[in-house]
């Protein structure tokens, strides 16, 4: 049979990124996968690289992922746009934003 | 900590008189270094789930010595957030030939300031293509341009040569966030223009990240970007009318008279060489119905005269 390709897929989920992955300082421990109270990761099938977040809509935004993780700068949290919060410099008056 | 219900229906009140500012902060700066640390470092600091939200702000510059936290109480409104409007109306300014101001444009139907109903749309959709069809005969072929083709490509299908960033429903909630917190139930021009700030920061930093799968989400992106423009609009639009309105839904905290007549006008709003222009048209600007469309159609000897 010839070889099959797919030109649409559903919407992905909202929002679709908790995190994001920086290969070169995450080395695959998946001790995120193992402290995820919501089994939002699977580890990757190839030994030593980033799980795959295989069900992101279920992401709680707990952060036990970023914090337990041993490897500094493996992990960014990634706030949703919409849930992203201000704030204002007293004196200067200038508003930040993660 | 939660103020009871009568003490918030006071503050309440004080915002609608112009008493209270809306945003509310939580001050840090003006707490003691030791509140501030009990409450940040060790109270948010280390309590399991707030731990990465006190990481993520601490990172991203936040600090309890001179900043101070945003509230969103209030400001995220008491209202269904699917019947919060920023006020009605509005819509593309056209002439008696339905041309936008864009020369060779043509518009029909809800996009301009009309009413939302079908025979509406069905008529002035006819006269609006029997206007543009008379427009092309006049100017007869004109030269296209390959770089403003090639500018509009680049724009149009950027979404869909990146397979990771931002996808459309996503960037759709940031925009429908900003317009919740700065552009609804409470209107002042300090909450205009952090809304204004906070889709310019969408703007140049998530619109460059957005991607799209396929052909379908691709068409959402766009719509999404063109939504992106509109409440830029909406917003510019509300800083300009510096009164309130029945007609036009629209009450501000800053100035509350309502309807005053030096604001019975129509307020225009136009993009030129990158600047917002504000102009103004009186009411009934369209002139007389009738005669308007006798001066505008006299060649026209379809439905409106009969064989």
């Amino acid at each position: 049979m010839a070889k099959e390709e797919v030109f649409a897929i559903p919407n992905v989920p909202t929002p679709n990124q908790p995190v994001l992955f920086n290969p070169e300082f995450c080395t695959g421990c998946n001790v995120c996968v193992e402290v995820c109270p919501i089994d939002v990761y699977i580890p990757h099938p190839e030994e030593g690289k980033p799980p795959i977040i295989l069900h992101p809509e279920e992401c709680w935004y707990c952060g036990t992922c970023a914090v337990d993780c041993p490897c500094p700068g493996a992990i960014k949290f990634n706030w949703p746009l919409q849930a992203r919060g201000y704030w204002k410099n007293k004196d200067t008056g200038e508003i930040g934003q993660i | 900590m939660v103020p009871t219900p009568g003490v918030e229906k006071k503050i309440r009140e004080g915002v609608m008189k112009g008493e209270y500012a809306l945003p509310f902060y939580a001050d840090f700066p003006s707490m003691s270094n030791v509140e501030q640390d009990a409450t940040w470092k060790l109270m948010l600091g280390e309590e399991a789930t707030t731990k990465i939200i006190i990481k993520t702000f601490n990172e991203a510059g936040f600090d309890t010595r001179k900043d101070m936290l945003q509230s969103y109480k209030f400001i995220e409104g008491q209202s269904l957030p699917q019947w919060r409007e920023a006020g009605y109306g509005g819509g593309l300014l056209v002439d008696w030939n339905l041309k936008t101001t864009l020369d060779g444009l043509y518009a029909a139907g809800t996009q301009m300031f009309a009413p939302e109903d079908h025979s509406y749309a069905a008529a002035t959709g006819r006269y609006a293509g029997r206007k543009a069809a008379a427009y092309v005969k006049e100017i007869g072929e004109s030269k296209v341009s390959r770089d403003q083709i090639e500018i509009e490509k680049n724009r149009v299908f950027a979404p869909a040569r990146r397979n990771s960033g931002i996808e459309w429903k996503e960037l759709h909630a940031g925009i429908a966030r900003v317009m919740q917190y700065y552009v609804s139930e409470f209107r002042t021009e300090l909450l205009f223009k952090m809304g204004m700030d906070a889709l310019e920061k969408v703007e140049t930093e998530s619109v460059p990240m957005l991607y799209a799968l396929d052909p379908h989400k691709l068409m959402r992106t766009l719509e999404d970007l063109s939504m992106l423009e509109y409440a830029k609009i909406i917003i510019q639009a509300s800083q300009a009318r510096k009164a309130s309105s029945i007609p036009l839904g629209f009450q501000r905290i800053d100035y509350p008279e309502v309807d005053p007549p030096d604001w019975n006008k129509y307020l225009t709003i136009k993009l030129e060489n990158d600047k917002v222009k504000i102009g103004e048209r009186p009411p009934r600007f369209w002139g007389d119905m009738k005669q308007q469309y006798e001066a505008y159609n006299k060649d026209y000897e379809g439905v409106y005269k009969g064989k």
